[in-house]
């Protein structure tokens, strides 16, 4: 029974550390792709500009 | 000539041990029951009915193979001798499927294909670290249930594939129990796919007694523009798939399936997505139920573990629906008491099931309260740790077993 508890709380610990892991990856990656289509946008707008 | 011999269905019921004969009848009657049910809708029709009919038919049509042996002429799953298996797959109509597409998992990776094409990860997008910890405690029935099941006689293989069941998530009970408890994955399959058609009924009453009506009442703060791009969508099946893949090498299939059949959609390729939600997620779910109900032969059925599958799979559903309300507690706490705690039900991921119970449940009470958005995201992040939990447990058993 001692054995399986340890396994079943093993098995959350490592469970709990990797979606904790995705959660921050999934966080970092918005903020870059929002970073990156943040500074696109005024170049968009500047090119459009200078073909009207 | 005895006239009973040319009835061989009912003939057999006679020749029989007199336990599997009334667990024959038994049956019928409840595949019956099941088709009734679906009918009515109280259980999943689109399971139900193929299931209550396979389970009917197989145990009404058993006949004499030889003088003093009974088969049918459906399936054999216990079948594992080639030569004998390719004989069997040119009798028997259903062993084709159950060879090639059930006991290798095809049939549970094509279903979680399919809820990848209906799963929107925009809002795990949004609220990323908020939905992971809803589901993580929504993991509680998966945890708990483990040492309770292996103090109650079953072995490590075959109580972490009922533990499973509190991930609430079909394909992935079929998936870890082929893979752990290949003896008892009927029953712990047809135990799991029960349940999860009661959990409509019953989470509903867990919510009302477990959070306070003003508290079901309140309105969590929702995102109304579409901030999430289809890019970034895409970038997070891509980046999830490779870390999964990369820590789970076991569970890859499954984590292939969802995220492709999500990133399929998320592309815009119409005529796959429009394939695999009509075509392939039918034909699986069909399928399943089918074979569901055709494995349910009475003595496949008459295993002395199933009474305890069915109170670990009840006791693990419930778990997990309590361990996702207090994960709503610990969201509720941290955002300042402003979370609506009834949001953690639907960290028990059948989706998106549980997500609409919330959301019915909170419009109960307040009309204006839509909790649908966190509610998604929670639901998708419980496939994601439902899947994160699988893999944990196919990858260390065997390990422990050696």
């Amino acid at each position: 029974m001692n054995e399986s508890v340890l396994i079943a709380l093993e098995v959350y610990l490592v469970g709990f550390c990797i979606s904790i892991l995705i959660a921050a990856l999934i966080k970092g990656m918005h903020a870059v792709l929002q970073h990156v289509n943040k500074k696109k946008q005024p170049e968009e707008t500047k090119e459009s500009e200078v073909s009207a | 000539m005895n006239l009973l011999n040319l009835f061989q269905g009912i003939a057999t019921l006679f020749y029989q041990e007199p336990k599997i004969a009334i667990a024959r009848v038994v049956l019928i009657f409840l595949g019956i029951l099941l088709v009734y049910l679906g009918k009515k809708g109280t259980l999943e029709p689109l399971i139900m009915v193929p299931m209550g009919f396979g389970m009917l038919a197989i145990n009404a049509g058993v006949l004499f193979m030889s003088a003093t042996q009974t088969g049918n002429i459906f399936i054999d799953p216990m079948m594992s001798d080639t030569d004998g298996l390719m004989n069997i797959m040119q009798i028997d109509f259903l062993q084709p499927i159950y060879t090639l597409t059930f006991s290798n998992g095809l049939i549970a990776c094509i279903v979680f294909m399919g809820i990848g094409v209906l799963a929107d990860v925009g809002n795990v997008l949004r609220f990323p670290f908020t939905s992971m910890l809803i589901a993580m405690f929504a993991e509680l029935g998966t945890i708990a249930t483990f040492p309770i099941a292996h103090a109650m006689g079953l072995s490590y293989g075959e109580a972490a594939a009922i533990s499973i069941v509190g991930g609430a998530d079909g394909p992935m009970v079929l998936f870890t129990s082929l893979m752990l408890a290949k003896d008892l994955f009927v029953p712990i399959t047809i135990v799991a796919y029960l349940y999860l058609s009661l959990t409509y009924g019953g989470y509903p009453f867990l919510i009302r007694l477990l959070v306070p009506k003003e508290l079901r009442g309140i309105v969590v703060k929702t995102s109304k523009k579409n901030d999430v791009s289809n890019g970034e969508k895409v970038a997070f099946d891509l980046i999830a798939c490779t870390a999964l893949c990369l820590l789970f090498p076991v569970a890859a299939p499954l984590f292939l399936s969802f995220f492709l059949g999500n990133a399929i959609k998320e592309v815009g390729i119409i005529k796959y997505t429009e394939m695999i939600e009509n075509t392939f997620l039918y034909w699986a779910t069909f399928f399943l139920g089918l074979l569901l109900g055709v494995l349910c032969e009475a003595s496949t059925i008459l295993n002395p573990k199933i009474l305890i599958l069915l109170i670990l799979g009840m006791l693990a559903l419930l778990l997990s629906g309590i361990g996702g309300i207090i994960g709503g507690y610990v969201v509720y706490l941290i955002n300042r008491k402003q979370f609506n705690p009834a949001i953690g039900i639907a960290g028990v991921s059948c989706v998106p099931t549980t997500a609409k119970v919330a959301q019915k449940e909170v419009q109960h009470v307040n009309k204006k309260a839509i909790i649908l958005q966190y509610a998604m995201g929670a639901n998708i992040c419980g496939v994601i740790t439902t899947a994160i939990l699988t893999g944990i447990y196919i990858t260390l058993i065997p390990m422990l077993s050696k």
